[in-house]
């Protein structure tokens, strides 16, 4: 009985440690990420992609812009924003978020015909910007980023289902896809109905860990039911 | 009304009825829609919110008993799962329906 209880401690113990180092090592190689692009940032480009969609009722067709993120290494992270009848500066303010959630804090890039009078700009929510004319096509030229990224010290939601779904089969995986993007898209909607970054992230931490938690309990059924069939009875909904 | 007691027991169930859970979302992809169109559908009617990975499990199964059609899609977020109850979800959504009536009938049967 004792060997009995000290193997599970000393499992969860294990467990436990290694869940530690994962996460620091996570933690080392992000910082990492982050202060090798802090000088290598290219061009920021945001342009209105062309969609043509039927109205619905009196709601204007939807616009879709794409914020494009060239690095000098190479890697171009894509920001898709679909929104109804927005003009620019609703874009812009929808953007910086998540150049912020990203990890750039400096928003002095934004410049060009979109959002002018900003190159200086440390704080660019307190800055006076003139924007271009709703609709126009406006691809935008970075200029330079100085102190381009910080580290964010808030994990943003959906890297611990991230990581969850690194140990799973193939049907949870593609389970996990499917949750991931609408996660995003609620997380999306609440930004457009104009929630908090705090709420957000709360109510998107909520819901991940429920969504683990669902996974880790059918895992546990599953193996349960391989284990005794009569567990079975419980599968049931 | 002892016969119809005698008739519901022992009258042989040749085909699986759909649980509560199974019921509600069939009834609620009678028209194709999205899994998260769904998920909202559901806390609307129901009251009380479902999780994501509750839904697509339970649409598995249903896709599984063949009650349900599924269509893969994606977009920018990412990929988008489609569903709608098939001509065989139909016929088990109806035959739950009389069920339930049945034993909705049955109770008031036995209060009077």
């Amino acid at each position: 009985m004792m060997n009995v209880v000290l193997g599970v401690v000393g499992t969860m113990v294990l467990v436990l440690l290694f869940g530690a180092v994962v996460s620091i090592v996570l933690a080392i190689r992000r910082r990492l990420w982050y202060a090798r692009k802090k000088v290598a940032i290219a061009r920021i480009c945001i342009e209105e992609l062309r969609i043509e969609e039927p109205r619905r009722g009196l709601a204007p067709p939807p616009r879709k812009w794409a914020v494009s993120i060239d690095f000098e290494s190479g890697s171009k992270p894509l920001i898709f924003l679909q929104m109804r009848g927005e003009s620019a500066r609703r874009v812009v303010d929808l953007i910086i978020p998540r150049l912020r959630r990203i990890g750039i804090r400096d928003y002095s890039f934004i410049a060009g015909p979109l959002a002018q009078a900003s190159a200086e700009a440390h704080f660019i929510r307190s800055q006076s910007r003139v924007f271009a004319p709703e609709g126009v096509v406006t691809p935008v030229e970075g200029l330079h980023v100085r102190n381009s990224a910080r580290v964010i010290k808030r994990p943003a939601p959906g890297r611990v289902l991230a990581l969850v779904r690194w140990f799973c089969g193939r049907e949870t995986r593609d389970l996990i896809d499917v949750i991931r993007a609408d996660l995003d898209r609620d997380q999306r909607d609440m930004r457009a109905e104009g929630h908090g970054p705090a709420l957000i992230w709360f109510q998107q931490t909520v819901c991940e860990w429920r969504e683990i938690l669902g996974i880790a309990g059918r895992f546990l059924l599953r193996l349960a039911v391989t284990l005794n069939p009569l567990a079975k009875l419980i599968d049931r909904q | 009304m002892t016969w119809k007691v005698c008739v519901c027991i022992l009258s042989p169930v040749n085909e699986r009825l759909p649980s509560d859970v199974e019921f509600r979302l069939l009834a609620l992809a009678v028209e194709e829609r999205s899994g998260r169109e769904i998920a909202r559908e559901y806390k609307r009617e129901v009251g009380r919110s479902i999780s994501y990975g509750t839904l697509y499990t339970t649409f598995r199964r249903l896709k599984d008993a063949g009650w349900v059609r599924v269509r893969e899609d994606e977009d920018a977020d990412g990929r988008l799962r489609y569903f709608q109850t098939s001509g065989a979800g139909l016929r088990a959504l109806a035959s739950a329906r009389a069920h339930h009536a049945s034993l909705a009938n049955f109770q008031l049967g036995v209060a009077r």
